[in-house]
């Protein structure tokens, strides 16, 4: 029996019943659809996670890639490669010299290279267009280019150096074991100033209008609308332009074997070319160590960048 | 109890138990220990048998012999229609890197060439080639010549070619300079170059970017100094130092002959350096025999010899008159599918006819007995091979950082840097590498 104003008890199992189903719906999809990411994960396990799992494996073994056996190494690989190889940590210093150059240096031109460009004039299409294009080349050919233009005997850039009476200044490029690192960054942002001043001509060009007209009424000047408008509005595509250019630095190696050769002398040696040499020297279980180090080192410093740019946009 | 249906829901729960087991189950196939691949080389003889039939990958660096093989190719399919040869190459440098994982599996160079020295060993320890012990094909070779093919009692390849390495000169440049291309000493070897340079000549042009090609002039660097004719090997062992006096008076001759290489060697690359001598600016290049056919094909149309710079104290009767090395060692790959096929490519190669073709299309000497050479550089320079020559010691070298470091330690002292400096930073490296 039921009170005046509770509901009848049917009407309560069915009240239930509804939550339950609706709880059901809320939290259950339709197995098939589970099916739809397989391909991708199995991709991903086969090609990303199992390998980087190995490398930690055999990070931790002397496994010189063709034997039987292997002995079990712990840290030691790791310990080594940071503290007692100084060829490894002379890869280090060289790439992060040429990080540090190519990303300031790219960035800027190429920022700069987009304010100029960023209006859709014909001559403007055409200079965007020419720029863009080494990027379109492929990495060793545009290594064996730049060797023949830094050639001390026959290249390009002793004869340029000559022609503008600054002859003392060309010397073996590629062979001078302090310079040469800066050698290949001036190749590395030819190659790529053009592909990211593309990335910052799109990000100015979503900047509002009535910002600069609100800022010309206010009387402000180039530089004040640049620091003030420009910059706090494509701080996204620098961020990717800084991220992008970075990885694009630690992976040069394609650049650099095709230009010094294989494997790079010490002055050209940077930490991808140190892995290959080692896996080329048959150390397969020391070049996983250098190779789970150089992971962490690009990790370390893309971190930083990111910190580093949310500072200067915190600040604006 | 319901049967399940294709219709029926299943829970988020459920599915991400399903992939979490199979991550953690291909984990652990990861984790599978590494070298599980076990080592085995076919015993001699029974590898040939069958039917020589099917298709032949011949895996090489020689990319300036493209034209020369792809002929000989020809002229082995019509001769074995049940055949064919797909050849593939790579530069010299990749191949010394990168060789050993591509091939293991079979896929890649049935017949494969080896490197004497770090790469033979490294392919005969991972068993990459097929003992070609007792073939009939084995006794067309010179015998001394075919040791570097030798895995123990394992006649793991044969090297098939046989280069002079040492500078190759413009004997029209060394006349006009009256300069002398075989001296006696070191003493002499300075004033040859000496007079080259006084008479407008770059003395001897040298890749000192290319560390492969700028490293075979330490094989004449060093003949007088080295106590013994494995000091590399000791070297790598660490019996012996490049801080020692033997190896600080190499440096130091090498101190001595930078002035006398093109200005800014250090980032001259092979084909530079090549280009200075078929411009006739140079009086030697500073490459080795193999070099010729190209300075040919470049226009270079002066007569050729070869300039072994000595570095005794003073003259010796007895003493060396060049450096040699039997390398393109070539084997069967011991993972093969058509080893008879394969053996059949080799055995072809070694025929008289078509290893003089080779041999006098590439202007390279053959360690193959009795062939007829009528390149007239190969002809001119061949009486060479009968003196008294050194072994190519560089290729005792088995690590490649070390032999890096002990190469940029000649070409630094040749560029001025202090000896002592030079050596101590190469004996670094070596002492880490050997520490690994």
């Amino acid at each position: 029996m039921t009170s005046a104003g509770e509901p009848d008890v049917g009407v309560r199992v069915m009240a239930s019943v509804q939550r339950r189903r609706r709880g059901r719906g809320a939290t259950r999809t339709h197995w098939a659809l589970y099916l739809f990411p397989v391909p991708a994960l199995a991709l991903v396990v086969a090609f990303l996670l199992l390998p980087l799992v190995q490398s930690f494996q055999y990070a931790a073994t002397d496994w010189n890639g063709y034997s039987a056996t292997y002995k079990s190494m712990g840290l030691d690989n790791f310990i080594h490669a940071i503290f007692n190889d100084s060829l490894f940590q002379n890869s280090v210093v060289n790439t992060l010299k040429f990080t540090l150059v190519v990303v300031i240096v790219q960035t800027m031109l190429s920022l700069l290279l987009a304010v100029l460009l960023v209006k859709n004039s014909r001559l403007n299409i055409v200079l965007r267009s020419l720029f863009f294009f080494p990027t379109i080349l492929s990495s060793v050919a545009v290594g064996f280019i730049w060797a023949f233009i830094y050639d001390p005997t026959f290249g390009l850039m002793r004869g340029l150096f000559q022609m503008v009476g600054l002859g003392a200044l060309s010397g073996s490029y590629l062979g001078d074991q302090q310079a040469a690192i800066y050698w290949v960054a001036m190749v590395q942002i030819w190659f790529h100033a053009g592909q990211l001043m593309v990335v910052f001509i799109a990000g100015l060009q979503l900047v509002p209008q009535e910002l600069y007209e609100a800022a010309d009424i206010d009387g402000a000047g180039k530089w004040a609308r640049f620091r003030s408008i420009t910059w706090p509005m494509i701080a996204p595509a620098t961020t990717i332009v800084v991220a992008y250019t970075t990885i694009q630095c630690f992976k040069a190696f394609d650049l650099i074997l095709g230009i010094a050769g294989n494997p790079p002398g010490t002055a050209l040696d940077i930490l991808s070319t140190r892995i290959y040499t080692s896996f080329a020297n048959s150390q397969y279980g020391y070049a996983s160590a250098e190779s789970i180090i150089f992971m962490a080192v690009i990790g370390i410093v893309v971190l930083l960048q990111r910190w580093a740019l949310r500072l200067t946009q915190a600040r604006e | 109890m319901n049967s399940p249906k294709f219709s029926d829901p299943i829970s988020r729960r459920n599915v991400m138990a399903l992939f979490g087991a199979g991550a953690v189950t291909t984990l652990l196939a990861g984790c599978a220990g590494p070298g599980s691949t076990s080592v085995s080389t076919p015993a001699a003889g029974s590898a040939f048998t069958g039917p020589a039939t099917g298709t032949v990958s011949f895996y090489h660096w020689r990319g300036e012999d493209k034209a020369t093989f792809a002929t000989l190719i020809d002229r082995f399919q019509k001769q074995n229609p049940k055949i064919t040869v797909n050849m593939t190459i790579t530069t010299s440098n990749d191949y010394l890197a990168n060789a050993l994982p591509k091939v293991r599996g079979g896929g890649l160079g049935d017949v494969l060439p080896a490197f004497r020295g770090a790469q033979f060993v490294q392919f005969s320890q991972a068993g990459v080639f097929t003992d070609l012990a007792g073939q009939p094909v084995v006794k067309d070779y010179t015998p001394g010549l075919i040791s570097a093919g030798l895995s123990g009692s394992k006649q793991d390849g044969l090297p098939y070619q046989l280069l002079l390495i040492e500078p190759i000169i413009n004997e029209d440049v060394f006349n006009k300079a009256g300069a002398d291309p075989n001296p006696a000493s070191w003493d002499q070897t300075l004033n040859s170059c000496d007079k080259l340079k006084s008479a407008g000549y770059v003395p001897i042009a040298f890749p000192g970017a290319d560390s492969g090609n700028s490293s075979q002039l330490l094989n004449s660097m060093v003949l007088a100094d080295q106590p013994s004719e494995d000091a590399f090997t000791q070297i790598e062992a660490g019996k012996l130092k490049v801080t020692d006096d033997w190896f600080l008076a190499v440096l130091k001759k090498y101190q001595q002959l930078g002035p006398y290489f093109q200005p800014n060697f250090l980032g001259s690359s092979q084909a530079s350096a090549r280009q200075i001598f078929v411009d006739q600016k140079a009086g030697a290049l500073s490459t080795g025999s193999y070099d010729i056919a190209t300075v040919r094909q470049l226009g270079g149309q002066f007569p050729i010899g070869m300039f072994f710079p000595n570095t005794l104290a003073s003259p010796k009767s007895g003493w060396y008159k060049g450096v040699y090395n039997a390398t393109f060692i070539l084997g069967v790959n011991s993972k093969s599918k058509v080893k008879p096929a394969a053996l059949k490519w080799i055995e072809f190669l070694s025929q008289k006819d078509q290893a003089e073709y080779y041999a006098n299309q590439t202007v390279q000497w053959l360690t193959l007995e009795g062939l007829n050479y009528t390149n007239p550089d190969l002809k001119k320079l061949a009486p060479i091979l009968n003196e008294k020559l050194s072994l190519d010691e560089k290729f005792l070298f088995l690590n490649q950082d070390i032999a890096n470091a002990v190469y940029a330690a000649c070409n630094s002292a040749a560029s001025g840097v202090s000896v002592n400096q030079a050596a101590e930073t190469a004996q670094k490296i070596i002492d880490q590498a050997r520490s690994q």
